[in-house]
């Protein structure tokens, strides 16, 4: 990342930059789009805001329909999708997919934007940059997962979006829009919280565009936000579980979550924290279970271990040199803006994740991850212009080894999401069948549904068994 | 002395641009491969990587691909007739089935069950060739449900399953 005046803007690098971000958002874009929308904890919301007579009865819906969950702008925004819908002719598929689309560009371009492309350097870096981004175990399901909503994705844009306020002179608007932002955040998904976390970060490393005013607004806006949803709602996260959580090699389920750690399960919440918090840096364990050691114990250990690990402890090492480095005022970098908010929503991420470990929550801090490895390459490669020959291409060649690994993850990324549009697909053979018969929906229901499902049906995904075999070793499964 | 200074800066370019570019080129290369296909994707309705083959009723039922089924009797395809199926159930060749057919070839009773739902028919004719290739593939459940109520087993006699 540059400040203003540390090395002059090239326009060939500036063009570069931006035709790389436009090829990743279209990359991205594609698989997306392919995705039907999804049956599984997605059909039944669409199916109830379908019957709210109105955007804002959606919103008060959202306030008292769970005794878990406080999202009232998940299915607020789902019943704004589904008039935006019905107004384009039943094109269902386009409005919740190109919302998913929108999304996700939005990501790509704050990513451009926050890493920077002025000279050939920062190009480099912020191709690595989109590799980490999206090669990253955290990002495919994030990418997947829509509720109809993404509300994972939408969040770490709001979080994005806060970073780059925070970058700006600031002023009346700016703290404005901050505070709207995280309002957004917050209230869609819990992890919304963590936008907040982002602004005082930026603020203490040094940004100033988001003010005291702002931060304060934002603050208060969060005690409301708890107060309302404890004290009046009493909606309070589930003690465990219930599904199961990993526990070293082991899944716990519900029940012996409780047998083996209490009521509340206290030292397991302190592992699942501290393993989500590793699982950013390390690529295991997955949901708190060590899937590598598994596979050891059970005699293989698949390529795509080995490719995770290596390549994640590789982007692990350029951020702490980074990180330990001193500038040339003498302070260490951690208190770079990027990697400071880096460490401080890693944390706080993890102790989000305490009760539930799953990568899309812990997703937020892996894209900070990625911004903040950008950062250190990019900074490496000015570092490296004064090195010896010989330095030079020992160098280059960690470097080149360690992209090539990024970019074959990355590319892991599009063949999971054909593995999840297949499934998304599949899950609409089922519906409406005769098996389904049971399901009694009123006549406007079973237009839906039935829309639904033709979109779904319509749009042809490539089967597991036509893609290549070797692809799961070297990817893994979904 | 200037030379050598000038030397020394075109030295440290190159050496930056070698870096830069063992660095940005792996992901830049991916991200060309796969934003031309999300594009194609996109535009055609297809992308380039890992787009899906055209498959006929029969194969998507060797696939086991219910989607795929149920999307193509929704277009039309008809689920009596015979397809042309590749590789799926003999390698290398090419064999005409029906749906029902290589639903049986699978031993996926659910997938039986799926195509009759969708409109595939057991009649006089075709029940006992089915019947003797759901014996002949050890799939007694899926014998019982295209039996209809006859206890006897069929006579297999001169029957061969096309693959």
């Amino acid at each position: 990342m540059i400040g203003p005046g540390e090395a002059p803007t090239q326009r060939g690098a500036a063009i570069a930059g931006a035709l790389l971000a436009v090829l990743v958002a279209l990359s991205l874009a594609g698989d997306v789009y392919r995705i039907p929308v999804q049956v599984s904890d997605s059909l039944d919301l669409i199916e109830r805001a379908h019957e709210l007579p109105s955007v804002g009865a959606a919103f008060m819906d959202g306030l008292t329909s769970s005794s878990r969950k406080f999202r009232p702008l998940r299915t607020m925004q789902t019943k704004l999708l589904l008039e935006m819908a019905v107004r384009a002719g039943g094109r269902y598929h386009l409005v919740f997919r190109g919302f998913h689309v929108l999304l996700v560009v939005l990501l790509v371009a704050l990513f451009w934007h926050l890493v920077g492309g002025g000279t050939w350097a920062d190009v480099a870096a912020l191709a690595l940059g989109f590799a980490v981004l999206t090669g990253m175990h955290t990002f495919t399901g994030l990418l997947r997962e829509a509720f109809p909503i993404n509300m994972f994705l939408l969040v770490i844009v709001c979080g994005l979006s806060l970073l780059a306020l925070a970058r700006t002179r600031g002023g009346w608007a700016v703290d404005t829009i901050a505070a709207a932002v995280f309002a957004i955040g917050v209230l869609t998904l819990e992890s919304g919280l963590l936008i907040g976390v982002v602004a005082v970060a930026a603020y203490v490393g040094g940004l100033r565009g988001v003010s005291r005013r702002g931060l304060a607004a934002i603050m208060i806006l969060g005690v409301i936000y708890l107060v309302v949803r404890i004290g009046f709602l009493d909606i309070t996260a589930s003690i465990v579980r219930l599904e199961g959580t990993g526990y070293l090699t082991r899944w716990l389920s519900g029940d012996e979550q409780i047998r083996q750690f209490g009521q509340p399960p206290v030292g397991l919440y302190l592992y699942t924290s501290a393993m989500s918090l590793l699982s950013v840096v390390l690529s295991q364990p997955e949901a708190g279970r060590w899937t590598v050691a598994v596979a050891y114990l059970n005699g293989t250990v698949p390529p795509v271990f080995w490719l995770e690990m290596g390549t994640s402890l590789a982007a692990t090492l350029l951020l702490v040199w980074y990180a330990v480095s001193k500038q040339d005022d003498g302070l260490r970098r951690w208190r770079d803006p990027v990697v400071l908010v880096f460490l401080v929503t890693l944390i706080a991420n993890a102790v989000l994740s305490a009760t539930y470990a799953k990568d899309e929550i812990i997703s937020f801090a892996g894209t900070f991850f990625a911004l903040a490895v950008a950062t250190a390459a990019s900074h490496a490669l000015r570092r490296a212009c004064f090195l010896g020959p010989a330095a030079a291409v020992a160098l280059a060649c960690v470097l080149a080894v360690a992209s090539c690994g990024w970019t074959m993850r990355a590319a892991g990324l599009h063949f999971k999401l054909r593995h999840g549009a297949f499934d998304a697909r599949s899950e609409w053979a089922a519906v409406l069948s005769p098996r389904d018969a049971g399901q009694v929906r009123d006549p406007q229901r079973l237009e839906l549904v039935t829309r639904l499902r033709e979109e779904a049906m319509l749009r042809r995904t490539v089967a597991p068994s036509q893609l290549p075999r070797w692809a799961e070793r070297w990817w893994g499964e979904d | 002395m200037g030379g050598a200074v000038v030397g020394g800066r075109l030295m440290r370019r190159r050496g930056a641009l070698v870096l830069a570019c063992a660095l940005g080129l792996p992901p830049a290369t991916g991200a060309l491969v796969f934003g031309l296909s999300g594009a194609t994707d996109l535009a055609m309705g297809q992308p380039l990587v890992w787009a899906a083959p055209s498959v006929t009723l029969a194969e998507a039922v060797a696939m086991r691909d219910r989607s795929e089924i149920a999307g193509q009797i929704l277009l039309g395809a008809d689920p009596n007739i015979r397809y042309r199926m590749r590789d799926y159930l003999s390698a290398g060749r090419v064999v005409m089935v029906t749906p029902l057919e290589a639903a049986v070839a699978t031993g996926d009773i659910g997938l039986v069950e799926s195509l009759m739902e969708q409109g595939a028919t057991v009649d006089d004719t075709t029940r006992r060739p089915l019947r003797c290739f759901a014996i002949r593939r050890n799939a007694d459940a899926i014998d019982q449900l295209l039996a209809d109520g006859a206890t006897e087993a069929p006579s297999c006699d001169g029957i061969r399953p096309p693959w």
